[in-house]
């Protein structure tokens, strides 16, 4: 009798945890996948446009294929273009979305939260805003192009600004904005106009003071000088209202545009100068737009424990690249 | 069998020999007289030699002379007065003749004694000593052990040259009576340790044993555990370096493989050239091997994972190429990588298991023609032949632990592919655990490399320079002290 | 080569510390952590302590069942938990009975005394290796001036000091638990490395997501989202990996005690949970986890403190009373 009562307690087990191993196969097929690399939004007259960039495995010669899909929000335009997909949209390899031209900070925390909750798993995601408004047709058709652009001007400049960035102060966030020639750089704030430094070396500048670069690649005196260095920052507050800025250029290099021939000791006053120019007009730009996105109260009420307005100077070390 | 005492009558004993071993061909009794008293020698004409008794006992029994009245006083003569090579204890008992005619040896039954004499006799037919078979080696001694247990107590001592090396020879409680024997360093084996394998052995009770890993089972605590009890090897050198380390080795009459207990996970990935070569050299083939044996028991498993739930892990490139190959073939990647792993192994048991005439074709059959065949027939796509070919030759890197890995890697296999991430923990946590809870006689089985100290990098994950090595004692109980 | 000689600190250690890595919410800013992180140790420390001692002097069946009803509880809310973050990164592809099913198998090799203890050691410095290679990962998105410079209110130390002195299971268990070292060095070691390593990731946290810190659900594992590392596309996976084997350890350890107090060893010196008490376990378990599978886990997990606290003040008061005593007759000796 026990021996039975064990055959069937063993044969209950067996049961049992078969049926538990069944609980599994939740598998999804590779090829049923419809891998995003990248969502833009592109706010226009016709609504909000929701533009999917899919890896197209399928089709050697074009690497993406795109679907863009309209809605009253952003949600629904996204919606609407899952919808469109063949296949389950893939998120886990998604790395850049882009925010329409004409966004504040309002539609930016939105977006923002809307793809946090949306692309899962995803990774790091760069976040850009599109430099003008496009239209539907015109972005569906640039869109590859518009991510293999923006992907490689990450690269290039060394920007890193994770969706998380678009969160990590309350009221203030900043964005860099796709430019054909480099990039702009916004700051976006609840209570405040946005604020866009579109020159090249104020934006460059701009992004590495509020941590989101470290690189500097721009012509410089009227177009007469390329520029190109790693930049690591340094803020030192010096009394309850001023900050010195310490912007270190390692492996800097210099040179002539046009045909004028200067001397090294030249070009870097000229750089020097240039550079202090773009901080300058910055600091100046955003101490009358009244925030503080570049964080130099937060050094200042660290060490001296107050907080007013605090005016910044910039002192530049240079380390040149060795000569090739 | 029966513990019965001999008879005084020689005809009872002759009669009861009769009995059980007068059908068998090879069985040899010759009857004689000594001073008028009746004998009889009988031994086993296929283990005992005829010529080894005719000089050992027969002659010399001519030589001399012997005027003893009755069986009882011959025995006493024959022990202590004559020139006769006996063996020093009589055989007493019915079963005591029983094995000691089985185990080669010539037994002179005498009229009127209860006791019988024995001789050495034995003369088997037996494979000379060889080349290991499955433990390749470039360096180092090149010599295996055989069949014949003396041989290889004897090839140990030869290596082993001190006092302290104790052979214990014991028989098991089988049916066949087969012999085994307990080698171990007196000095550095611990006590307990010694004393729990042989208690440990004397229990076990099996119908037959031919070969050492037999008694591995019984050693077991966890009988769920895969991972084995004991280390075998064939080499004689190896387990020298086992008995200088305070180990134990069982050799059993019949196996050219000896047991070494206890045994620690990171002795599969050592061998014999590791301590030949370069440090340097060692620790990077150590390290590869590790990484082969991660691969072969978790290399398919995680490929399953990340094409059927984590695709993000892999690069964008690569994704298009398996997403291509999977859309191409009719099975969902964990079925398929199970196929092809199972015909992967049926290929490696036919070409083990075929005569040798036939092997190479068997091999030719599996690797080219079925898994070409398959590709191009759409039925399994490159990437999973790939990934599985690379765990199957992984597994070969640490042949100790084949059994162990192709175990795991179905188990994992299977956990990826209806679970994903978490089956990969699942399988991971488990493999972990079953090591951790091989408790080899209270020695934590993933010494040393578990708790990662200083002995994981002297002799462990890698290997130290020999002045170094030399220096500290890896001797079992103790804590590896530098040695002055 | 040295006879086994583990303690229980490494499998006490996960537990603790996996809270921290799987919480919700963040509970107070880095800051003001730091400030409070003495007192929250010096008052988790004595607790533990004097819940020791106490449990010495009162142990009984009602005592041990009620602990026992603690872990039970504590085992199906973990594994909901890790169950919540399986769905968040992966979708509708593990269910609840598989995550019980993949949670509770490696407990069957994980029954063994020796096996438990050491098997923790080694997951809790896989863990170490897997949280250094995410702060690697994402090293470069931490931001000093995310740090914020908030004002130290008596509500902000009064959130704080609970959050850090949140009294896990884990802290009662090393009374019960066999040890080889002295309980009072082991309650401190247990509490510094819980609130240490709990600031610590509240610190990392605050430097990756800045003011939203506190609005972000299952912080560290969205942190970890955002690793990679040159040779990997993502880290994520592999943190999974590791928070799910700790996970496994401490259901271990769970039942283990609970077995350890109630009794169902394999008995003859063998230190196993009989396999029997393990089908219990796993039935159990799984109908509870599809009984609780929509309560709202932060009030469950705020409820089990509330439970834990009530459950060993009186025994803490008992702790205390047996050791002013103690004291007092060493005085009049």
């Amino acid at each position: 009798m026990s021996r039975w009562k064990q055959k069937k307690k063993n044969r209950l087990t067996a049961v049992f945890l078969i049926g538990l191993l069944l609980c599994g196969c939740g598998a999804q097929p590779l090829s049923q996948r419809e891998i995003v690399r990248a969502v833009f939004f592109d706010s226009g007259a016709e609504g909000l446009t929701a533009v999917l960039l899919i890896c197209d495995e399928e089709n050697e010669e074009e690497k993406f294929k795109v679907v863009a899909a309209q809605g009253d929000t952003a949600a629904e335009a996204w919606d609407n273009a899952e919808y469109a997909l063949q296949g389950r949209a893939f998120y886990g390899l998604t790395d850049l979305v882009a925010l329409p031209a004409e966004c504040g900070w309002k539609e930016a925390q939105e977006l923002a939260s809307l793809v946090e909750q949306t692309a899962h798993p995803a990774p790091e995601i760069t976040v850009f805003a599109l430099g003008h408004s496009y239209g539907k047709d015109e972005i569906t058709e640039c869109a590859p192009e518009l991510y293999e652009k923006m992907t490689s001007q990450k690269e290039k400049y060394g920007i890193q600004c994770g969706l998380q960035t678009m969160f990590s102060k309350k009221d203030m966030c900043a964005i860099p904005v796709y430019e054909d020639t480099g990039y702009a750089f916004a700051f976006l704030a609840e209570k405040k106009a946005k604020f866009v430094c579109r020159q090249g070396a104020e934006a460059q500048m701009a992004a590495i003071l509020t941590g989101q670069s470290d690189r500097m690649d721009c012509t410089l005196n009227e177009e007469k000088i390329h520029f190109q260095a790693d930049v690591y920052t340094a803020v030192q507050p010096e009394s309850v209202d001023s900050v010195q800025v310490i912007l270190t250029l390692s492996n800097c290099r210099l040179s002539e545009l046009g045909e004028e021939k200067r001397s090294k000791e030249e070009l870097g006053k000229e750089l020097d100068h240039a550079l202090t120019n773009a901080f300058t007009c910055l600091e100046s730009e955003l101490r009358l737009w009244e925030e503080d996105p570049l964080n130099f109260r937060f050094w200042v009420q660290n060490r001296f424990g107050k907080v007013g307005k605090v005016r910044a100077n910039l002192t530049i070390l240079r380390e040149d690249a060795p000569e090739t | 069998m029966n513990q019965e005492k001999l008879s005084r009558e020689l005809t009872e004993n002759t009669a009861f020999l009769d009995s059980i071993f007068g059908n068998s061909g090879d069985f040899y009794t010759r009857h004689f007289e000594i001073s008028g008293v009746r004998c009889c020698i009988a031994m086993f004409a296929g283990l005992s030699s005829p010529e080894k008794l005719c000089v050992m006992v027969l002659h010399e029994l001519e030589r001399e002379r012997f005027i003893e009245p009755d069986g009882e006083k011959l025995m006493q003569a024959l022990m202590n007065r004559s020139y006769l090579p006996a063996e020093p204890e009589t055989v007493k008992d019915r079963t005591a003749l029983v094995e000691m005619l089985t185990s080669g040896m010539a037994v002179l039954l005498i009229d009127g004694s209860r006791e019988a004499l024995t001789f050495s006799t034995q003369d088997m037919v037996q494979r000379s000593v060889g080349n290991p078979s499955g433990e390749g080696n470039i360096r180092g001694p090149q010599d295996a052990f055989t069949e014949h247990l003396r041989n290889n107590i004897s090839q140990l001592r030869r290596q082993f040259r001190t006092q302290d090396f104790v052979a214990e020879i014991c028989t098991a409680n089988t049916r066949a009576k087969t012999e085994y024997c307990i080698c171990y360093d007196r000095s550095l084996a611990p006590a307990e340790v010694v004393r729990k394998m042989r208690e440990c052995l004397q229990k076990i009770r099996i119908p037959i044993l031919l070969d050492s890993t037999y008694f591995a089972s019984f050693l077991k605590q966890d009988k769920l555990n895969l991972f084995p009890a004991a280390a075998y090897t064939e080499r004689p050198a190896v387990a020298c370096a086992r008995l200088c380390e305070g180990k134990i080795v069982v050799l059993v009459s019949g196996s050219p493989l000896a047991m070494v207990v206890p045994n620690f996970f990171a002795e599969h990935f050592e061998c014999l050239d590791d301590y030949s070569s370069g440090a340097v050299f060692a620790g990077l083939i150590r390290m590869l091997k590790y990484l082969a044996f991660l691969l072969s028991v978790f290399g398919p498993g995680l490929y399953v994972m990340a094409v059927s739930y984590a695709p993000e892990v892999i690069p964008v490139r690569l994704l298009a190429k398996l997403a291509q190959g999977e859309a191409s073939t009719p099975l969902p990647p964990m079925a398929e990588m199970l196929a092809v792993t199972l015909l992967l192994e049926i290929v490696r048991e036919a070409g083990l298991r075929a005569p040798k005439s036939i092997s190479h074709t068997v091999s030719l059959v599996g690797a080219l023609i079925l898994g070409e065949t398959a590709v191009s027939a759409g039925i399994v796509s490159v990437p999973v032949l790939t990934m599985a070919a690379a765990a199957t030759i992984a597994t070969l890197a640490v042949p100790s632990l084949y059994e162990q890995s192709i175990l795991f890697r179905f188990a994992v296999i299977v956990l990826a592919g209806l679970f994903g991430v978490p089956g990969i923990a699942c399988g991971f946590l488990t493999v972990l655990a079953m090591a951790c809870g091989s408790d080899s006689f209270g020695y934590d089985y993933l010494y040393p490399l578990i708790p990662a100290k200083h002995a994981a990098w002297r002799d462990g994950f890698v290997r130290t320079i020999w002045s170094r090595l030399a220096q500290w004692g890896e001797v079992l109980g103790t804590r590896g002290e530098k040695q002055t | 080569m040295e006879k086994n000689r583990h303690d229980w600190m490494p499998a006490l250690l996960i537990g603790i510390l996996s809270n921290a890595v799987l919480r919700f919410h963040t509970g107070y800013w880095s800051r003001i952590g730091i400030l409070a992180a003495g007192a929250s140790i010096l008052a988790l420390a004595l607790t533990t302590i004097w819940f020791s001692v106490g449990w010495k002097r009162w142990d009984c069946a009602p005592l041990r069942g009620g602990l026992c009803v603690i872990l039970a509880a504590s085992s199906v809310l973990e594994i909901l938990r890790l169950r919540n973050i399986y769905e968040s990164l992966y979708p509708g592809t593990v269910g609840l009975m598989a995550s019980c099913f993949v949670l509770l198998l490696p407990v069957v090799y994980l029954r063994r005394e020796n096996a438990l203890r050491q098997t923790a050691g080694a997951v809790l410095a896989l863990l170490a290796i897997g949280l250094a290679a995410m702060l690697l990962s994402i090293a470069q998105q931490l931001r000093v001036t995310n740090l914020q410079n908030i004002s130290l209110t008596a509500e902000e130390w009064l959130g704080t000091i609970s959050s850090q002195t949140v009294l896990y299971p884990e802290y009662l268990l090393l009374a019960v638990l066999p040890k080889r070292e002295k309980s009072e060095r082991s309650a401190v070691r247990l509490a510094c490395s819980g609130v240490l390593f709990d600031t610590g990731i509240h610190l990392l946290l605050e430097l990756f997501f800045g003011a939203a810190m506190p609005g972000r659900s299952s912080p560290v594992q969205a942190a970890a989202q955002c690793g990679a590392l040159s040779i990997f596309n993502r880290l994520e996976w592999v943190q999974l990996v590791l928070w799910t084997m700790a996970v496994s350890v401490k259901l271990a350890v769970y039942l283990y005690t609970m077995v350890e107090l109630l009794g169902g060893k394999t008995g003859q010196g063998n230190t196993a949970v009989g396999l029997d008490r393990f089908f219990w376990y796993l039935g159990g378990v799984l109908l509870f986890c599809i009984l609780w599978r929509s309560i709202d886990l932060e009030r469950a997990f705020e409820w089990r403190n509330i439970l834990i606290w009530a459950y060993a003040l009186p025994v803490v008061l008992g702790g205390v009373i047996q050791c002013l005593g103690g004291s007092r007759k060493r005085k009049t000796a």
